[in-house]
């Protein structure tokens, strides 16, 4: 009674926390260890999973989650402007509480240019893009230990095209969370 | 370039005349107002008969004379001529002035006649003598005699016959005993490449899972350095052209643009240590040293004049990238691109009297020079596209550069006098970032 108080009160843990923690995707997850567990009402000792390995599983889905969120939203910039604009910063913000909650995550962020500029100019104008979103989350309070930055110039276009709605989409920073 | 040819300097022909003696055609490359001449390679004689070549395998004089042709086409003070243009057939009559019948070039406004004179060599290709003539005087201008062991070698002997011509010419042969390397894409990645400044003796360099970006030679022609961009980190490439080993680094902070080397034969670069990219220049370890540029803003691309003393790069502190020169011995900086908003890819000349740089133009790159001692900036490039990244040849004559203006990007060719872009052929896949070397 006591083993299953405990598993129910992690299935209700785990409930709570896929409600709250925003994602709509949750529900399409794979949960099915988790459910199974509590389904049949088999204890950690009948071959199921400890309440340690579910915590892991849950916290390893929580950061998972994580990386993909705080990888979806790029930002984008001017053109030879490094400015962060007021959505930048907005989306900038989400990304350091995400990586305020899941503090085993580090980021590296890259700077990317449209195909106007010259190369090498590009390549200095990716750093001070990767740098400006660097230097916000730093304001945030994330750990610089836990940021990487890399500009890789114009050398890796989001969109094909010589038009100002592909340059749009090429001037930006990118980010790749990872947990190392 | 020392080449494993089995390449001979036969005979320093009986009638070769020297050509200071020779008070032939001179042009000055240099000078305002550019002398066009015309010029006609002449079909190859046999050296025995003085008639049509038969005893030379394969298709040796032909190939040459062809290699000969397209090598000279390359320099824009030379206007092509074709067996049509002359008066009577293009048959010279003879290999040596004393059988050549020169009125009839000079009736077609020939003004240099090139002639070859093929022997059978057993056991190789042949034994040919090229020699150039001023039609109007029918002096020698170049007598060069050539062992050719196989046909893989005639594009050396075209070289080495055309950079001894255009000296004799010009009092400069660089053009043909110099080297190109480029960027090549191939997928999504990007290599470093080498080739003739006619697209000749193609070599790629590199083969590494990324891109590589920005490469540049040494003043002695023996390294070459380069910025590799691989999936998390800039890394430092110095490849050595004589042992072909590549060291890959890495440097302090996040960023490492536009590499050169000094005189001294360090590498200088623009590091992001302190929050923004910088010049400083490495020591031969590889450790960073001395500061060479350092400002709030961004500061890349460096250039050395052969001297030293001058230093050109890109600076964006007045709020717009701008081409700026530095003297290395007073420590003054200066602006030099005078106009537009969007200046870069500064190179200086050799004698560090012009700089050459893209200026975007209604939003395209177009190349301008600007001349040291005056100030005068003027446009060089004015065709479709983009013109990006000149380097300057060693003679500080040609200008090479990337441009798009007919499609995907290929290396091309200009002069200080803005000359007609010619294409640098390097094979399928977008080329860019020319760097010219030496020897």
């Amino acid at each position: 009674m006591k083993k299953l108080g405990i598993f129910g009160l992690i299935v209700l843990v785990f409930c709570l926390a896929m409600a709250g923690g925003c994602s709509k995707k949750v529900s399409s997850t794979p949960a099915g260890a988790t459910a199974a567990g509590a389904g049949d009402g088999s204890g950690a000792g009948q071959g199921g999973l400890t309440a340690e390995q579910l915590e892991a599983q849950r916290l390893a889905e929580l950061q998972r989650q994580a990386i993909e969120k705080i990888g979806a939203d790029k930002i984008y910039f001017a053109f030879d402007s490094n400015e962060l604009t007021q959505e930048s910063r907005q989306v900038l913000t989400e990304k350091a509480e995400l990586l305020k909650a899941n503090p085993a995550l580090s980021l590296l962020i890259e700077g990317h240019c449209d195909e106007r500029g010259t190369n090498e100019y590009n390549l200095a104008l990716g750093e001070r893009r990767a740098r400006a979103a660097y230097e916000f989350l730093v304001l945030l309070g994330i750990d610089s230990s836990k940021l990487q930055i890399i500009s890789y110039g114009e050398e890796y276009p989001a969109v094909q095209g010589a038009n100002e709605d592909a340059w749009s989409k090429n001037r930006r920073d990118e980010f790749k969370a990872s947990a190392n | 370039m020392i080449r494993k040819l089995l390449l001979l300097l036969l005979v320093a022909l009986s009638c070769a005349a020297p050509v200071s003696a020779a008070g032939v055609l001179n042009i000055d490359i240099y000078g305002p107002g550019q002398t066009r001449v015309n010029l006609f390679v002449a079909e190859a004689l046999a050296k025995e008969s003085s008639g049509p070549v038969g005893a030379i395998p394969g298709n040796a004089p032909a190939e040459l004379q062809q290699r000969i042709h397209a090598n000279c086409a390359f320099l824009p003070f030379f206007n092509m001529l074709t067996g049509k243009d002359i008066v009577g057939g293009p048959n010279p009559g003879g290999y040596v002035a004393q059988s050549i019948d020169f009125n009839k070039f000079q009736l077609s406004r020939a003004d240099v006649l090139v002639t070859a004179a093929w022997a059978p060599r057993p056991g190789g290709v042949g034994e040919v003598e090229l020699r150039a003539y001023e039609v109007y005087t029918g002096r020698l201008i170049v007598g060069k005699g050539y062992g050719v062991a196989s046909s893989q070698q005639i594009p050396e002997v075209a070289a080495r016959f055309c950079a001894d011509l255009m000296e004799a010419l010009t009092g400069q042969g660089d053009f043909f005993r110099s080297n190109i390397a480029f960027i090549k894409k191939e997928g999504q990645r990007k290599q470093v490449y080498m080739a003739t400044a006619q697209g000749l003796n193609l070599q790629k360099i590199t083969n590494l899972d990324g891109i590589a970006v920005s490469p540049a030679w040494s003043h002695d022609g023996q390294k070459l350095v380069f910025v590799f961009l691989d999936k998390k980190y800039h890394n430092l490439c110095v490849w050595d052209r004589q042992t072909r080993a590549l060291e890959k680094k890495r440097l302090p902070g996040n960023t490492l643009i536009a590499p050169a080397f000094t005189k001294g034969g360090n590498v200088a670069i623009s590091l992001d240590m302190r929050g923004n990219p910088d010049i400083y220049e490495l020591k031969s370890d590889y450790k960073v040293g001395r500061v060479l540029e350092e400002n709030w803003g961004i500061d890349i691309g460096p250039d050395f004049d052969r001297s030293g003393e001058k230093m050109v790069f890109v600076s964006n502190r007045l709020g717009n990238p701008h081409v700026f020169l530095k003297n290395l011995v007073t420590g003054q900086t200066k602006r030099i691109s005078l106009t537009g908003k969007y200046n870069t890819g500064p190179s200086i000349s050799p004698d560090g009297s012009q700089v050459v740089f893209a200026q975007m133009v209604n939003g395209k790159h177009k190349l301008f020079l600007v001349d040291l001692a005056t100030g005068h900036e003027r446009q060089l490039t004015f065709g479709p596209g983009s013109d990006e990244d000149p380097t300057w040849s060693p003679d500080g004559y040609f200008i090479a550069f990337a441009s798009n203006r007919s499609g995907p990007s290929q290396i091309y060719l200009t002069t200080k006098h803005g000359d007609e872009p010619i294409l640098i052929p390097t094979g399928p896949g977008e080329a860019t970032s020319p760097a010219w070397g030496k020897l």
